[in-house]
């Protein structure tokens, strides 16, 4: 990524969220990444600044007690918090989802291939890009 | 306006008889009138001539027996005596006085009816110096109608000349006045009608001959009318008169037959006023008519008539009160029975309908439920799936020395198994979708679509797709029919076995349905197996060598026979297949979710 912010990771799966953790050792990606296992969660991580804004969400959608989509309109509405870049990572083709999310305001929707080498190439994508792309500059 | 129809029916035709009626009959009447007075006029004309020829008869007969010339004064006065007073009823009074004169030497001898002789009363009694130039040139005198003093009646002076039988020469004349009121006789006797009657009116205008003496005697005048016809009578009275004139020597005398309008017209005015009652009484007819027709039938009409609207509105509550035998009371009693079964057919209609809205409700309910359960089993059973993936990878990669080449090879078949695991799950929610979620009918571009499959497929170079006879846009679901054509035309490139791969898709218009083909130069597929290959989860070869589900053929068979099409094959073995299916042109329903 640009800086060296952490990038906040909401996924409830611990296989799923194991294999981001591994793909950014691979990539040697140096940002902190940050786990949390729904919206909830997610909400409060951002609301302490005491753990510092990340520069990119990376958000699945289907997640117990707050699921994706309900968290995205809580946090895009949030004044503070709704620049940061989310980038959806889900299983879902379902085109309402993609819909909905992007009526939300996400930076992109990447679906979690099945294959582990495939999803490397999926994280290196979003590193790569987030690394070219300009962000704000927000404390 | 039943009533005034009804009245106007009757009345009209007796207003028009009567009208014609009277019109004809008083024509009719008038003209038998006149011909009638002018009959009897005529009678009484010629009765009057009769009555002058005898009285000149008399005296032409006196002339030329009494040679009067020669007799002496005392056999002349005989003879006029007896002219006066004579016997005979037709000769009896008719003279009032009787002279001979000669043309020079004077009155020879007179008598009259009242006895006397002098000469005074004869010069009062005839203006000699009227008629004795006529006389004396050998012509006959008759002078006008002249009212004798004493009496008042009429007098007509007639002389006729008298001819010296030896010279031929005219001596004198004998000189009588005739009484008119002889004619009243003959005028009274004559009957017109029942008060008409026939009169005499010199040239003077003086009535000279009348049924009724005082008439005459009173000296009335009438100035006789230019024009026989309706006039006014001697009475006054508007009356039909018919003229004749009578010329006697050089007086014109009018003989006039009348008779009141009222009376020759009486049958008229009996007929019209009886017509006129009748037309009366078939207004009171008609009224009571159309009152008993209003009451009877057009009222009960008129509650059908209600009833029926109100049925219309949709009150099907009401019934008519008719109790009646008659045709009517059937109608009434029919709309009763219909307004009643409608009543039931309109309540079991709304109960079907509560029901099937009841089934329709449920089935939403159904689908919907169905349509999450789909979603949420395969997202839920691909989830972990992917689990198992990620993990296999990864002690693949982390323990790679420690497994050997059987344990790596487990480990990729394990793979492969989760794989298929994941495109079965897709292919069954693809399977489940297909004959529930319809979209909106649009006019899909063929040619694109076609495009589309051929690129989303991207066919080895060996292969090459055609495609031919297609319209340019037909109206259909478009995810449903590039699914349809995709599934065909990717099963023709998977299993091409030939050096040179064919694959043709070809479109025919039928009467209500398109007919699509894709034909392949494959391997082709055994009769036995035509059924079979619909199937779901169906492949003809092993599951581990191909990467097939065996959902692709069952996927097209459901979705085609949705709308109502049909899919089948042709094939021979080793030289290719075809595989048809229609799909309509109408899209009867188009259900939403």
């Amino acid at each position: 990524m640009r800086n060296n912010k952490p990038v906040l990771l909401v996924e409830d799966d611990q296989v799923d969220a194991g294999s981001v953790q591994r793909a950014f050792k691979i990539l040697k990606i140096t940002n902190p990444l940050k786990l949390v296992s729904n919206g909830e969660e997610a909400l409060d991580f951002l609301r302490h600044p005491e753990n510092g804004k990340p520069c990119i969400i990376l958000l699945d959608l289907d997640m117990p007690r707050m699921n994706g989509i309900e968290f995205l309109r809580i946090v895009k509405q949030d004044s503070r918090l709704k620049r940061i870049p989310v980038v959806v990572l889900t299983s879902s083709q379902e085109e309402s989802d993609k819909v909905e999310s992007y009526n939300l305001g996400v930076a992109g929707y990447m679906i979690k291939p099945p294959d582990y080498l495939q999803l490397i190439d999926v994280v290196s994508t979003i590193d790569l890009y987030w690394t070219l792309s300009e962000l704000p500059d927000d404390e | 306006m039943f009533r005034t129809a009804f009245m106007g029916m009757a009345l009209g035709p007796l207003l028009l008889v009567g009208l014609l009626f009277g019109w004809q009959s008083v024509n009719t009447q008038f003209e038998n009138a006149m011909i009638h007075q002018r009959e009897v006029g005529r009678r009484a004309a010629d009765n009057i001539i009769s009555f002058f020829n005898a009285a000149e008869d008399y005296l032409l007969a006196a002339i030329l027996f009494g040679d009067l010339k020669n007799v002496t004064p005392q056999r002349q006065y005989q003879i006029i005596s007896q002219a006066i007073n004579h016997k005979h009823a037709r000769y009896k009074n008719m003279y009032y006085d009787i002279a001979i004169i000669h043309c020079r030497k004077g009155i020879l001898a007179y008598a009259s009816l009242y006895g006397e002789s002098s000469v005074a009363c004869f010069l009062t009694h005839f203006r000699v110096e009227e008629f004795l130039p006529y006389i004396c040139s050998g012509r006959r005198y008759y002078g006008p109608v002249s009212f004798d003093e004493l009496t008042g009646e009429p007098l007509m002076t007639i002389a006729i000349p008298m001819v010296d039988l030896r010279s031929g020469e005219v001596w004198g004349a004998l000189a009588v006045n005739i009484r008119i009121n002889t004619i009243w006789q003959i005028v009274g006797d004559i009957k017109v009608g029942r008060s008409g009657k026939v009169y005499v009116v010199d040239q003077q205008n003086r009535v000279v001959a009348h049924p009724d003496p005082s008439v005459v005697l009173r000296g009335t005048l009438f100035n006789v009318p230019e024009k026989e016809g309706q006039a006014r009578g001697l009475s006054g009275d508007p009356s039909i008169l018919v003229i004749d004139t009578l010329s006697i020597e050089g007086q014109t005398f009018y003989l006039i037959a009348e008779q009141p309008l009222k009376e020759a017209l009486s049958f008229t005015v009996t007929m019209l006023l009886q017509i006129f009652i009748v037309i009366l009484l078939a207004l009171l007819v008609s009224l009571l008519f159309a009152l008993w027709t209003e009451r009877h039938m057009i009222k009960p009409i008129e509650l059908i008539a209600k009833q029926a609207l109100r049925i219309g509105a949709g009150d099907l509550s009401q019934r008519i009160e008719l109790e009646r035998q008659d045709e009517l009371g059937r109608l009434a009693g029919a709309f009763n029975t219909m307004a009643a079964e409608l009543d039931s057919t309109i309540a079991s209609l709304e109960q079907e309908v509560a029901e099937r809205k009841r089934t329709a409700i449920e089935l939403e309910a159904v689908n919907s439920e169905l349509e999450d359960f789909a979603y949420i089993v395969s997202h839920d059973l691909k989830a972990p799936l992917r689990g198992v993936s990620q993990l296999a990878g990864w002690i693949a990669e982390d323990y790679a020395d420690a497994i050997d080449e059987e344990g790596r090879n487990h480990i990729r078949l394990l793979l492969n198994r989760v794989k298929r695991m994941h495109g079965l799950i897709d292919s069954v929610l693809e399977y489940s979708k297909a004959g529930r979620i319809r979209e909106k009918v649009t006019d899909v571009d063929l040619a694109a679509l076609m495009q589309e499959v051929i690129e989303e497929l991207s066919p080895a170079d060996n292969v090459r797709i055609v495609v031919e006879n297609c319209p340019q846009s037909i109206a259909a679901e478009r995810t449903r029919l590039k699914q349809v054509i995709q599934n065909l035309v990717d099963n023709a490139v998977k299993y091409m076995d030939k050096k040179k791969g064919l694959v043709e898709i070809d479109c025919a218009s039928e009467a209500a349905y398109w007919r699509f083909s894709v034909s392949d130069n494959g391997p082709g597929i055994a009769r036995k197996y035509h059924e079979k290959i619909f199937h779901i989860f169906q492949t003809l070869s092993p599951r581990n060598q191909t990467e097939n589900t065996g959902v692709g053929l069952s996927l097209v068979k459901k979705i085609v026979e949705t709308f109502g099409g049909r899919v089948w094959l042709k094939s021979q073995e080793g030289k290719g297949s075809t595989f048809f299916f229609t799909w309509p042109k109408k899209t009867g329903e188009n259900n939403e979710k």
